[in-house]
């Protein structure tokens, strides 16, 4: 039984804003990985990234909104409205049954960490009262609310590297409870310095100890991810609520499924190992796979060789990394993605991809493919060992 | 349909470590806030908070693991550890993937990472460690709680302000309706941060003494910290296997005000219809409600909107129920804070009682309801609202039953 469509897309992506924009440039084989040039990245790697330049809230929000939003509030701000456009569900509808869910790992940190540095030098009687209500979690969810006057539940829910799956599927969840008949999830990050820092102090980042500084997913040179920021979003509803409204649907959302592997140390990724001994992996099938492999080794390895137990086929297997860096919130564009390549017939090319890992039976694709895929699996995993599947279709299935 | 009860209960806040000592403090009409002890308080509008014990989690967590946990994961792991004893779940042979975490929180591991950050940028701290960050994302507890318990089933933390901890209960009994989950582990932890007390500071939303729920001399809150954590369970699962049942988790409703970020709609409307919605969902009648644990933060601005929304979802019956502020107690834990209410208010149900508003001596004109002064009194009571609303204009209340 399906459990949801997709009927409105929404990007804010390095690569561009809207989903046309930033699907063309994806088919094309651009990347916008690049020299940062919001903050000094010091003299030495890392200093690559892919960053959103402009962000064109003033266009797509309200501008007395605008003038008080942080850049993460306005990257959601702006993918949840285009979404909700593309959607066709505008400020006309009434609000109490529509519901903004979303999804955030870390949060507006660039102004916590300006907030705190004030704090530190000039004491807290100069701490800044307008700063303050952009470093709770929650901002960008409650701004797409006021944005759009949509009144049903409002929530953002985090879940490290899978938090974008996480929002989609407690968005299901509000669908399914008759909780709301729309839900706009959204889910994004921004690059800030702080956590480019606090992540180059910890040789997380590429190129670690070895070899050029690039974001190259599933390649046996993989030395560590290239931070990305910016920000996607679905409205997703019931089959019902879209034929009723006569809504175009993008793909249809089959199953989420939730799995946790074993693991002894919840702040990291656990090992490939607990992918190959876990007993209770479902067994998926899908003719297009999209993963969050985000150019680590550890992560390249677990994602793969769960695909290696869980798809007994080899489809094509997808990153966005190479091409738009990654971020902890990035599911939602690589859901997006999966519903574009569908409803298109196109995959983009894994950008950056030299020599793919010999050990997985999957087709990487270099170049871009043409087909007609009938269905698609989004998978992500997060440190602690928490995995989400999302089953797509292409067809909007009659309810 | 599936109803959602609860079987185990974890506690730990300003009035130190577990149930009882909550229970008495409520009953006895305690104040946990006093001295601000948990870093310097100087240049600050107030020097009060409620401050939480240390959580002394050894034992039941690694050593290694231990070493990085933040103060907010500890608070959590201390009051899941009673809510998992007490609730016997670990003997009900359930499969690890039945069992879900849902958490609720704001800063996370905020506090370390702050201390961090000041060295960092003092140059005391050459490269930023990997130990203090690590726990620093909110979703980080859930993470741990999942690891120490065993529960492998779904996963997430909801953040929405001051109302966090009480969406992650409603959310947490959705998964237990919806049959995804047989039990979960839920709740909320907040440990003090220095941003969150500057940032409340700045916005002079502290009061300088003590709050004073809908006294006409408010002047704002006070901070609090802790944890509150719950196991749901699906009803007939817990009475099979002869749980000792403690309340009926009964309804949720939450809404958006979609007017402002800090500002609440004056008019109250989305607190009504979180009200409106969890009460349908219980399938009660505003008439039968005995008590309303309030929000109550202690501000100007709330007290009296939440006093309207009360009124007009109970209209004449608001006269007639209780309500109270345990945060005159507790003081305002933030993403603990939902949780930490409901926990109140589960208590109250079990035992018997209304707790008070302390600290409220010259009520407002504006707030004209019984909000159970100073003194707690004895009322056997059956059914019971939880109100949490938060930053952004989110509201959620939950609705309670003592279980028969």
């Amino acid at each position: 039984m399906s459990e949801a469509v997709i009927s409105g897309i929404g990007v804010v992506s390095p690569l561009g804003i809207g989903a046309t924009a930033f699907w063309d440039a994806l088919c094309s084989g651009r990347t916008a990985i690049a020299e940062i040039r919001r903050f000094d990245p010091g003299p030495t790697p890392p200093r690559l990234a892919a960053e959103v330049h402009e962000i064109p809230a003033r266009d797509v929000l309200p501008a007395p909104l605008v003038r008080r939003m942080d850049r993460v509030s306005q990257m959601i701000g702006v993918a949840a409205v285009l979404a909700v456009r593309d959607a066709c569900l505008g400020r006309s509808a009434p609000g109490d049954d529509l519901a903004v869910v979303v999804g955030s790992a870390l949060g507006n940190l660039s102004e916590a960490a300006q907030f705190l540095e004030r704090v530190f030098t000039k004491g807290p009687s100069l701490a800044s009262p307008m700063l303050f209500p952009n470093l709770v979690m929650n901002a960008p969810a409650s701004q797409v609310a006021t944005a759009l006057g949509w009144r049903g539940p409002n929530l953002t829910v985090s879940a490290g590297e899978i938090s974008g799956e996480s929002a989609l599927d407690v968005a299901i969840d509000l669908l399914r409870r008759g909780r709301a008949r729309a839900v706009v999830v959204a889910a994004g990050e921004e690059l800030s310095a702080v956590v480019f820092r606090a992540l180059r102090d910890f040789r997380h980042l590429s190129p670690r100890r070895r070899g050029r500084e690039r974001s190259i997913p599933f390649d046996v040179e993989a030395n560590g991810p290239v931070l990305g920021e910016g920000a996607a979003a679905v409205v997703v509803e019931t089959p019902e609520s879209a034929t009723r409204r006569g809504a175009r649907v993008h793909a249809t959302i089959e199953r989420v499924i939730r799995f946790q592997l074993a693991v002894k140390n919840p702040h990291v990724w656990p090992a490939p190992g607990a992918a190959r001994e876990a007993g209770d992996l479902p067994i998926l099938s899908a003719d297009l796979v999209f993963s969050g492999a985000d150019s680590s080794p550890e992560r390249d390895a677990l994602e793969l060789t769960l695909l290696a137990r869980m798809v007994p086929a080899d489809p094509p297997v997808y990153s966005l990394a190479g091409a738009v860096g990654s971020h902890a919130a990035q599911g939602l564009t690589t859901l997006s993605t999966a519903a574009l390549a569908l409803s298109s017939g196109r995959l983009p090319p894994v950008v950056g991809l030299e020599q793919p890992r010999p050990e997985f039976p999957f087709h990487f694709p270099k170049e871009a493919l043409s087909g007609s895929w009938a269905s698609g699996l989004v998978l992500g995993v997060a440190r602690g060992g928490a995995g989400m599947a999302i089953e797509i279709t292409r067809e909007a299935r009659r309810p | 349909m599936r109803r959602v009860v609860i079987t185990g209960i974890g506690s730990w806040n300003g009035f130190g470590a577990g149930v009882p000592a909550f229970l008495d403090a409520l009953r006895a009409g305690a104040c946990a806030i006093g001295p601000m002890t948990v870093f310097s308080t100087e240049g600050f509008r107030t020097h009060r908070a409620a401050v939480a014990p240390a959580a002394d989690v050894g034992g039941w967590v690694s050593a290694p693991l231990e070493f990085r946990l933040s103060r907010s994961d500890r608070m959590a792991v201390a009051a899941a550890r009673e809510a998992w004893l007490a609730s016997g779940i670990a003997e009900a042979g359930l499969a690890s993937e039945r069992i879900g975490v849902v958490m609720g929180g704001t800063t996370g591991g905020m506090p370390e990472a702050e201390d961090i950050l000041r060295r960092r940028q003092s140059g005391e701290l050459e490269r930023m460690p990997v130990r203090g960050l690590v726990a620093m994302p909110v979703c980080s507890t859930a993470d741990v709680l999942a690891a120490v318990f065993g529960c492998r089933g779904p996963r997430f933390t909801v953040v929405t302000a001051c109302s966090s901890s009480a969406n992650s209960l409603g959310l947490a009994a959705d998964l237990v309706q919806e049959g995804r989950a047989e039990a979960l582990l839920a709740g909320g932890t907040d440990a003090h941060c220095k941003m969150t007390y500057a940032g409340f500071n700045a916005l002079q939303a502290l009061d300088p003494d003590v709050c004073r729920p809908f006294d006409r001399r408010r002047a704002g809150l006070s901070l609090g910290e802790g944890a509150a954590m719950f196991v749901l369970e699906e009803e007939r699962h817990a009475r099979r296997r002869g749980a000792d049942v403690l309340a009926e988790f009964a309804g949720y409703g939450t809404s958006a005000d979609a007017y402002h970020m800090t500002a609440p709609d004056p008019e109250g409307r989305g607190a009504v219809a979180a009200m409106r919605r969890a009460l349908a969902e219980a399938r009660l009648a505003p008439e039968a409600i005995d008590y309303v644990n309030a929000h109550g933060t202690g501000t100007p601005q709330n007290d009296p909107i939440e006093t309207r929304a009360i009124k007009a979802v109970f209209g004449a019956h608001a006269r007639r129920l209780a309500v109270s502020s345990t945060k005159s107690q507790t003081g305002h834990c933030l993403g603990a804070a939902g949780a930490i209410e409901i926990l109140a208010t589960v208590l109250a149900l079990r035992h018997g009682f209304l707790p008070p508003t302390v600290n409220l001596e010259e009520p407002d004109p504006e707030c004209d309801l019984d909000y159970v002064p100073r003194l707690a009194r004895a009322r056997d009571l059956r059914t019971a609202v939880s109100n949490s609303y938060g930053f952004g204009g989110n509201n959620t209340s939950v609705v309670l039953k003592a279980y028969s």
